[in-house]
Formats: structure tokens, sequence, C-alpha cells
């Protein structure tokens, strides 16, 4: 039952007290420029991501909330209009890669 | 001595080839030319040709380097043309097709020292770009104003290919440059650290000792270390005259730090 409710909160859509974590094994290789790559030992897969993308995976400790995250973002990049649900959706697709997880 | 004793060594392996036509030793030597010459051929890797009389020295050479990629251990090898400036070594690379030779064939014709046209070895580790010296292979249509830049190519030398023409002095310098070469368009523009350590693992040719982990780390190494660019250009007098400009230019302050 543990096993079935942790695969459900994995693959259901996010909110905003939803916090995340990278797979095992997925790094995180930040860059001088403020890009990053994120690298996969599991698949030998890798991601390049622009500064916006590595930063948001930054914060992929298990401890920030997407609310959290996105008050964040938005003191860092006031120009940007960045939305919850953009957010959102970035991880959902790096969950989907399996990159990523909903913790 | 025919060539079948001779030897050379390609991306650190000895070779030497057995049972090479007669026919085709003259051409095969011409082609090999830019190799080092093994010397002491004892512990060789021996290319059996066959002596099949319509094996072409084409074949051989394209056999030989095959089999160097495949026992590199020491040395990724990209699909990459190469040349050295004044601020270091440039690679070029880009999809097949992009222009890659056309493009760094333009920029020796203008003066820029050619490292490679088509692989360029770079060191494990160090990242150290390593010349190679395999005949150039020109068998597409290129400008005229670039073939006119171009030395008229040997008498007698194998059809649609050249002497590799820098094949003595120094080490090239550190790689200092990246150009992703794209079709269509005008436009030269900045890439990121991250897509451009892509772009390179991309050129990497996954031969059967690739580990992804590694090359990964070396080409994110790389691309932290030089300025890349991507380039469009429709014509290969356009994307030569722009990156002849921005090889001859300093780094701008912050250039790549956006």
């Amino acid at each position: 039952m543990q096993e079935t409710n942790s695969l459900v909160d994995r693959s259901s859509r996010p909110g905003s007290s939803s916090t995340f974590t990278l797979e095992p094994g997925v790094q995180l290789e930040p860059l001088g420029d403020g890009s990053a790559v994120l690298y996969s030992k599991e698949l030998d897969e890798s991601l390049s991501l622009n500064h916006t993308a590595a930063l948001l995976c930054s914060f992929a400790d298990g401890q920030h909330t997407l609310s959290a995250v996105l008050q964040e973002m938005r003191q860092i990049f006031p120009e940007s209009a960045i939305e919850e649900s953009d957010l959102a959706a970035f991880l959902e697709d790096l969950r989907s890669r399996q990159f990523l997880q909903w913790a | 001595m025919g060539v079948g004793e001779a030897g050379w060594i390609v991306l650190g392996t000895r070779f030497r080839c057995l049972g090479v036509p007669p026919a085709v030793e003259r051409d095969l030597a011409a082609l090999l030319a830019g190799f080092p010459p093994a010397g002491n051929t004892g512990d060789a890797v021996e290319i059996e040709v066959g002596g099949e009389p319509t094996t072409s020295a084409q074949v051989i050479e394209y056999r030989l380097v095959n089999e160097a990629i495949a026992r590199a251990r020491d040395r990724w090898v990209l699909h990459a043309g190469a040349v050295e400036g004044s601020r270091g070594t440039c690679l070029v690379i880009g999809a097949s097709g992009a222009g890659k030779t056309s493009l760094t064939l333009w920029l020796w014709s203008a003066g820029l020292r050619l490292v490679a046209d088509d692989l360029c070895p770079i060191a494990h580790g160090s990242l150290a770009a390593e010349r190679f010296g395999r005949a150039l292979h020109m068998d597409g249509e290129y400008s005229p104003r670039l073939l006119g830049r171009i030395p008229p190519r040997p008498p007698d030398y194998p059809a649609d290919y050249y002497p590799f023409p820098e094949t003595a002095g120094a080490a090239p310098a550190a790689v200092s440059d990246l150009l992703v070469l794209e079709r269509g368009g005008d436009e030269i523009s900045p890439l990121r650290q991250a897509e451009a350590a892509h772009q390179l693992l991309g050129a990497v040719i996954k031969s059967p000792a690739f580990d992804y982990g590694r090359a990964l780390g070396d080409m994110i190494r790389l691309a932290s270390g030089c300025r890349a660019h991507r380039l469009r250009f429709a014509s290969p007098e356009g994307a030569g005259e722009a990156a002849l400009a921005l090889l001859r230019s300093p780094s701008p302050s912050g250039e790549g730090l956006g």
C-alpha cells in the first residue's frame, strides 16, 4: 500500500506545496555562465539547461516547495514573468524523462 | 621496402597493412603520408588487406583510420575541423553537410594553421587538441574562391584527395573557440556553455570504449574553457568571413557569461 501511494504521488500533478529531488544517480553540473548540465548515470543521458532551468534544478533538494521556489526565482529574475504552472510543467517534463521525482 | 612492410602511427596505435596490392601501394603511401612512420613495426596492429586487386587505397586508408578510432583509449575523436590562430585552436563542428570542411579549409586558406579537417583528436584529461594528418578528402563542390586559395594538387595524387598540408610543427595550442555550424540564415550568436558541451559531446565518435560520463565531463571542461558560437550562414564565404572576424577578435569582457 505504501509503495502504491508513493507511485501515485510521484506521477500526479504537483501542487504549490510539492517538493522535488533529482532521481538517484542524476547529477547537476553547474557551469560558469549560469547554465548547467543534468546527467543521469542510470540512463547515460544528459540535458543542457539554461540559467533559469539550472537555478530551478538547484532547488531539487526535497525541502523547497514549488511556491517557495517561485518566490525565490521571481526575486532573482524580477524582469521575467515566471508562473508556477511553467515551473511545474518543466519539472514534470524532467520527471517524465526520469531525471527528477516529486518528493 | 614496400608499403606493406612500412607502418604508420595513427591515434597512438602502430599499424601496418598486409597484402596491399602493388597497384595501390603508391596511392596508399600518399594518403597516409601525413601520419608518423611506425619505425619498428614488430608490435604493430596488422591490417590484412587480402591482396584483392579491386581494393582501393581509399578503402584501406578508411579501414585503418576506423580501426585506429576503435582502438583509441586516451583520446576522444571528434567529427570536427580545427584550425589554429592567434587565440588558440578553434574547433568547427556541425551536422553532416553543414559545411565543416568548407569552413575549415576556408579558414586555413585565410592563413590559420590547419589542425584537422574532418576528425580532431582531443586528449582525455588534458583536453589538448592533436593535429590529425589525414589526407584531405575533397570530393564535394567547393567555392571557386576557396579552391583558388588552395595550392594545386600534386601530380599523380589520388583523385578527390589532397595531402594534409601541415604535418610538422609544434602541437596545437589549447582549444580557445568552438564554432557550431548550421545551415541557413546569416547569424552568429554565443552559445551557453551547457549547450556547447552537448554539441561537443554529440561530435565525439562513439567508439566501443566510449564512456558517456567521462566524455561528458571532459566536454563540459572543454566548453567551460572556450568561447562558443553558433554560426548560420547561407554561403561558405559568409561563414568564413564571420568566423575569421570572430577568431581575430579578443574576448569581449563578459562574453559567454550572459
